[in-house]
């Protein structure tokens, strides 16, 4: 079933590690995956957020002026039995 | 680091629009693969970090040490010694492809029969899609198996490349053998580097390589409780990163990630029930970003606690002897350990390996051993009779699978991996 994911996006992996670090402190999920194709013009590593994280995390980034360049929203689903591999 | 690499992979001369196709599916390929897991440790941030940008994050390093004056030696095969490349101030990347993405370009100048590794290896460099093919300086070939030795022929057309002639046995006159192949290599390294190496550097060399040596076997120690911290999927990622990523630190990272798993164990942490059968791989290796088997397995309720191939164990068995006292000893000693502890199928006879399954599986206490080789892949496939032959005669079930990297044989191999789960779980 597709559900909402928030991708979001940074200048340099550094931010990416800092924030995760410091949402995980917070109890905040979070986890680190490539950026989707549509998100970015190349490839490049984001925090996906799930929809019922995501208001809490907007303001984390925003009480903490945390570094990163922008928010997606994309409906998708993943299931580790779809056996379409790269 | 999105418009960054374009314009990297731009100046490398890739071929961007079929590049992008690539880029367009890992994402989803990885949520489902690593990101469907439970109880992920914090300790995989950073490798997570790599795969997410894993064509971006290395390559641009490789490029600044370029430019500062570095040479940068791609590799294919575990045989090949890194330390000899570290003391000369030299950059180790492994090479092997692990796409079926890259396939069909390796089938252009590869017979079909041959194996998807090697196509997919010959396919990133002539298709311009994967930028440490672009990258390397030079590639450094070795004589393992038939279908490699010609394919590098083909290759050293388009690249410059340094065969090392691997003895198939490995008796006295072919250890003496290969401690000269590693010598000529060394004045190899020295002419593309100019760099001298001298027994300080190597020995220091020996060191970092020992210590990544070191910090991995730590971490599959981590898997031989009953109690397992980490899953499969998970350390076959750092293995591969491993064949690519800074040496040094990679051992940090990986031993940060062990304090994790042990502190885990210690308070009985684990990613699957105690009754998920415990299964070893054996077979050919699993180069990035061939995630398929271990994605099965684990997502069929199993759990892979060990993998005997050359992106598990082989990678890192046994150390190099360090603090040498001349160049002649600190070769003797890297031919030591590369020749005496690897036993791939290239070598016959080679009961070395029956003999670290059997034992790996005793240590590891796997409930069941599958026997996993590449399509076309004969050495492997052959040496399953042996395998599978020992592995029954000492109790331990074991299933032999052939597959390559295509998507069209899984719902086959799920049903054939859930028939031995089941039979396991049934004993």
């Amino acid at each position: 079933m597709k559900k909402n994911y928030y991708y979001i996006l940074f200048d340099s992996y550094t931010q990416v590690l800092e924030l995760n670090r410091d949402l995980r402190s917070a109890g905040i999920k979070a986890v680190i995956s490539p950026a989707p194709r549509a998100a970015s013009i190349c490839c490049g590593t984001s925090l996906r957020v799930e929809e019922s994280e995501i208001t809490k995390v907007r303001t984390f980034l925003e009480e903490n002026q945390s570094a990163y360049q922008s928010i997606y929203r994309f409906e998708q689903d993943f299931d580790n039995k779809r056996d379409i591999y790269c | 680091m999105a418009d960054k690499n374009h314009e990297m992979w731009n100046a490398l001369g890739m071929d961007l629009e079929t590049h992008d196709q690539l880029c367009a599916v890992l994402p989803t390929a990885f949520g489902d693969v690593f990101l469907t897991q439970d109880n992920i440790p914090a300790g995989m941030d950073y490798f997570y970090t790599v795969a997410g940008d894993i064509h971006g994050l290395r390559p641009a390093e490789l490029i600044e040490a370029q430019k500062a004056g570095k040479k940068v030696f791609g590799t294919f095969c575990v045989f090949v010694p890194d330390e000899i490349v570290i003391a000369a101030d030299g950059i180790v990347t492994g090479l092997c492809g692990g796409s079926q993405f890259w396939v069909p370009e390796g089938e252009t100048v590869l017979p079909i029969n041959t194996c998807p590794l090697i196509k997919a290896s010959l396919g990133a460099r002539i298709g311009k899609t994967c930028p440490f093919f672009r990258i390397a300086d030079i590639y450094v070939g070795e004589t393992t198996c038939d279908g490699k030795k010609k394919a590098y022929e083909i290759l050293g057309e388009d690249v410059p490349m340094h065969i090392m002639q691997l003895p198939h046995s490995k008796r006295p006159k072919d250890m003496e053998n290969w401690k000269d192949e590693i010598e000529e290599f060394a004045a190899r390294v020295e002419e593309v580097t100019g760099k001298k190496i001298t027994i300080e550097k190597l020995n220091e060399a020996i060191k970092v390589i020992n210590g990544k040596r070191k910090a991995l076997s730590r971490l599959y120690d981590c898997r031989k409780e009953k109690c397992v911290p980490i899953s499969g999927r998970d350390v076959l990622l750092i293995m591969q990163i491993a064949f690519f990523d800074d040496p040094q630190r990679l051992s940090q990272v990986v031993n940060e990630l062990c304090d994790e798993l042990e502190e885990r164990i210690r308070n009985n942490v684990s990613v699957v029930n105690e009754d998920a059968p415990r299964i070893m791989l054996t077979g050919t290796p699993l180069a990035v970003p061939n995630w398929k088997l271990h994605n099965i397995i684990e997502s069929s309720g199993a759990i892979v606690v060990c993998e005997e191939n050359c992106t598990g164990t082989r990678y890192f068995t046994h150390s190099v002897r360090e603090d040498n006292k001349t160049l002649d000893e600190a070769y003797a000693a890297l031919t030591d350990r590369y020749m005496t502890n690897i036993n791939c199928a290239c070598f016959t006879p080679n009961p070395g390996r029956v003999e670290d399954i059997i034992r790996l599986a005793k240590e590891y206490h796997v409930d069941g051993v599958i026997d996993l080789n590449l399509k076309f892949c004969s050495l492997y496939d052959t040496e399953g009779y042996f395998v599978e032959r020992e592995l029954k005669k000492a109790g331990i079930p074991v299933l032999g699978l052939e597959t390559d990297y295509t998507d069209n044989d899984a719902e086959q191999l799920r049903t054939r991996i859930g028939a031995f789960l089941e039979m396991i779980r049934e004993k």
